[in-house]
């Protein structure tokens, strides 16, 4: 059986082999393809791919989003937290004021 | 239109000129030696436009490589080296894209016990092709090396860059699985 397998493989192979693929329409101007190509990938062609401007620029990305972190850290501390702890507090006294005072 | 006179400098002259910015050398490289690439790239290519493709990306990673050749074997044998590499990668990247064709329409061929002539390569061929594609891409890489382009365990192993042993073990692995795939399509047809 294995034998068998084998040797229908090998037959298989061979008739394949009897076959090799056709390339002659792809070899049809193919250097000037691949020459156009060449050109194409290379800088100040204006056919750069937008992935690879992107990847040089990620470098300025990455410094302007810490920039802009560090600067939104120390230039709004505590504005809003004071803000609210303010009006918290003035509520609390209003509220100590009515107790006292038997308002209400 | 009648095709450019090639030009007459020795592969590695080529090389050094293409080095030196000569685009032009590197077009008469394609030229000479676009048949051995493009033959290749096809016994993993599926259709017309993947071949194209293919063999485009083997001469652009050849250029960008071009000055890693040390010029101590043939510029065919490194360039080999280079589309055999580049091949692998595509059966890779293919993998992950999920395809598997199916054998139905060509199990027939199998029944036939009788010696194929040569209007059956063709059919021999895409059955082949069929059963290749389901094998892992190092097992279809080497059995396809090894039985249909008849390279040499050693050769194999120096395109691959794979030691000789490894070749073997991906042989076997490779002739176990397609024999598997052919029975089960054998058996389906029944």
């Amino acid at each position: 059986m294995a034998e068998n397998g084998d040797k229908r493989l090998d037959r298989l192979f061979a008739a394949a082999r009897g076959a090799p693929p056709d390339t002659t329409r792809a070899e049809e101007g193919f250097e000037g393809r691949v020459a156009a190509r060449i050109r194409g990938r290379r800088p100040g062609s204006g056919e750069w791919p937008l992935g690879a401007w992107a990847w040089r620029l990620a470098p300025l990305f990455g410094a302007v989003v810490i920039t802009v972190g560090v600067w939104t850290a120390a230039t709004i501390p505590e504005t809003v937290t004071g803000a609210g702890t303010e009006i918290a507090a003035a509520w609390e006294a209003a509220d100590m004021a009515d107790l006292l005072g038997g308002g209400g | 239109m009648a095709d450019p006179e090639p030009d007459p400098r020795p592969d590695g002259r080529l090389v050094a000129a293409v080095l030196d910015g000569d685009d032009g050398a590197f077009a008469a490289l394609v030229g000479r030696h676009k048949r051995q690439v493009l033959r290749i790239a096809a016994r993993f290519s599926r259709a017309p436009h993947e071949l194209e493709e293919l063999g485009q990306e083997i001469f652009l990673k050849a250029y960008a490589d071009l000055g890693q050749y040390r010029g101590d074997a043939p510029f065919s044998h490194w360039l080999s080296r280079v589309a055999v590499r580049s091949c692998y990668d595509a059966l890779r990247k293919r993998r992950r894209e999920v395809d598997t064709l199916p054998l139905d329409d060509v199990a027939p061929y199998l029944a036939d016990d009788s010696i194929p002539g040569k209007k059956d390569a063709e059919a021999a061929r895409n059955l082949l092709n069929r059963a290749l594609s389901r094998l892992r891409p190092a097992e279809r890489m080497v059995i396809t090396l090894l039985s249909l382009e008849e390279r040499t365990v050693r050769e194999v192993a120096g395109l691959t860059g794979w030691t000789e042993v490894n070749v073997k073990v991906r042989a076997f692995r490779a002739r176990r699985a397609l024999k598997r795939i052919l029975e089960e399509a054998d058996g389906g047809e029944r």
